[in-house]
């Protein structure tokens, strides 16, 4: 039944996630064509202006898609949950954990293709500028694949030491803040619920309840991680030595962190739609 | 006869300490249709709610086949609430295969059949249909199961005397015959002709549970004379 569920809650809300990452990768397109355009040389600052506003565009979308998913999933998980869709949804012979697990493996899936989607529009963004560039000035190409080899250089220093170990961890801390994330905007809107004359009100209130203790316990694991790494010294590594290393204890201190959170709101979720479900 | 429904003490208050129903207890027996008639605000859907695992009881428990509600019987329970459910993204078609792929006792034939009766296409979206044919392609796809338990909230609410007819046409000739059909509504006249019992409440509380054919031989009245008679203002 947990397959039919994800199944189901796929089909239901694929599209819209789709859409605004189309959208991501047209705009990213769209910004890099503009290094094509001869408006970069005129003398009239209007041109470069739209140009420079074209990129702005771009990482504007950048960070909406990400917010854009994110509050249309959540928007979906209200109304398939606790509206009168809720009636079909909390009739099926399923259990309230087949539920709520399927909510969330597509909710978190969606957050990491938004996250992935983000870097991807980059690399659209990127690739197309250098091509553009390339089409004007033939020599172009040339120098980013100089420029390229010697970054690849680079990797030799003291600096990037540990780097690969850092990469895991960065992977990590995004994977499991796709849970947590989703876990914070599925346990607000459930705890919302509990108000029951002013639910969207309350799961708005739920939200920034959850974020602020969050944002608490974050502000006291990191306050002697931070004061330690003044005390080492660790911004001042002038890429002598790497910092990387550092960096990967705190991610996983973070991933620590999100996933308990993430399992604790889980745990609450699940509670309340089991005990304290009241659909309208 | 071996009750489907055992409801033992059941008590539900809503916030502000407003009770809809207190201390009810009630055995619902298999293979009838039952009126479940009340005043407004009496307590009825907050009963088929709690039936259904829609609402959790302040005390006292409701049992489905000796299960209290959840994923085992809501196997086995067909319920069309008093409102439009379904997503309206979706198409009928859409409907049909999510229907088949979560109730067993789903039949998409007879669905397609009840579908094709009416001139509703499969391929239309839902948010094309007006409300009556949204109501009526809910009551098929409620009727399409070979439940044990029917639970119909206002059926025929806000629909026309035709569309009444052919409501309570699909109801009885759908019904599998072992099963319960329990139906909610004030227009009793209309669906008396079909009620072999009767389920009387008022603030929460039962009044009266008889067959039918009790209340007539017994009062000589029709149920909605007798209906208007108990709930008088």
């Amino acid at each position: 039944m947990l397959g039919k569920l994800i199944k189901h809650e796929w089909k239901a809300v694929w599209k819209v996630p789709t859409l605004l990452i189309g959208i991501l990768m047209i705009i990213a397109a769209i910004a890099g064509l503009t290094f094509s355009l001869p408006i970069w040389d005129s003398d009239w600052i209007g041109l470069p202006m739209s140009g420079i506003m074209l990129i702005m565009l771009f990482y504007v979308a950048m960070i909406g898609v990400g917010i854009g998913i994110a509050i249309y999933l959540a928007v979906r998980y209200y109304k398939s949950m606790f509206t009168d869709e809720g009636y079909l949804t909390h009739t099926l012979p399923v259990t309230a954990r087949q539920i709520l697990v399927s909510k969330v493996i597509v909710i978190s899936v969606w957050e990491l293709i938004g996250g992935i989607a983000v870097f991807v529009s980059l690399g659209v963004f990127g690739g197309v500028a250098v091509l553009s560039l390339a089409s004007k000035e033939g020599e172009f190409a040339t120098l980013v694949m100089e420029a390229l080899k010697e970054v690849g250089q680079l990797w030799n220093m003291p600096f990037f030491k540990d780097f690969q170990f850092f990469g895991i961890s960065t992977v990590g801390m995004e994977l499991v803040s796709c849970f947590s994330g989703t876990m914070i905007i599925i346990a607000s809107i459930t705890m919302g619920q509990m108000i029951r004359k002013h639910r969207i009100l309350g799961s708005v209130g739920a939200y920034f309840a959850i974020s602020a203790v969050i944002q608490g316990i974050a502000m006291v694991i990191m306050f002697p991680i931070t004061i330690k790494m003044i005390t080492d010294n660790a911004f001042l590594y002038r890429f002598e030595t790497s910092p990387f290393s550092f960096y990967t204890i705190l991610w996983v201190v973070i991933s620590i962190v999100y996933l308990a959170v993430g399992i604790g709101l889980y745990i609450l979720s699940e509670y309340l739609l089991r005990r304290q479900l009241e659909l309208e | 006869m071996s009750g489907l429904v055992t409801i033992n003490n059941l008590t539900k208050v809503y916030e502000k300490k407003k009770i809809a129903l207190e201390n009810l207890n009630l055995v619902i027996p298999r293979g009838r249709i039952i009126g479940l008639l009340g005043p407004n605000g009496s307590g009825k859907t907050t009963l088929i709610k709690l039936i259904n695992g829609l609402l959790v009881p302040t005390n006292g428990e409701v049992r489905i086949n000796g299960n209290l509600p959840g994923a085992e019987t809501k196997s086995c329970v067909s319920y069309l609430p008093e409102r439009t459910y379904f997503q309206n993204s979706m198409q009928v078609k859409e409907l049909i295969s999510y229907f088949e792929d979560f109730y067993a006792d789903f039949r998409p034939e007879r669905a397609r059949q009840m579908l094709a009766n009416l001139g509703i296409s499969e391929s239309a979206y839902l948010r094309t249909l007006s409300k009556g044919t949204k109501e009526k392609v809910q009551l098929i796809m409620v009727m399409s199961r070979e439940a044990q338990l029917y639970i119909l909230d206002e059926p025929i609410a806000g629909v026309d005397p035709a569309a009444r007819d052919y409501i309570l046409k699909t109801i009885i000739t759908n019904y599998n015959e072992n099963a319960t059909v329990i139906i909610s509504t004030h227009l009793i006249s209309d669906i008396e002709k079909v009620l072999d019992e009767v389920i009387f409440i008022r603030d929460g509380k039962l009044v009266l549970h008889e067959t039918v054919e009790d209340i007539r031989e017994t009062k000589g009245k029709s149920v909605d004379a007798y209906f208007r008679e108990v709930f008088a203002c």
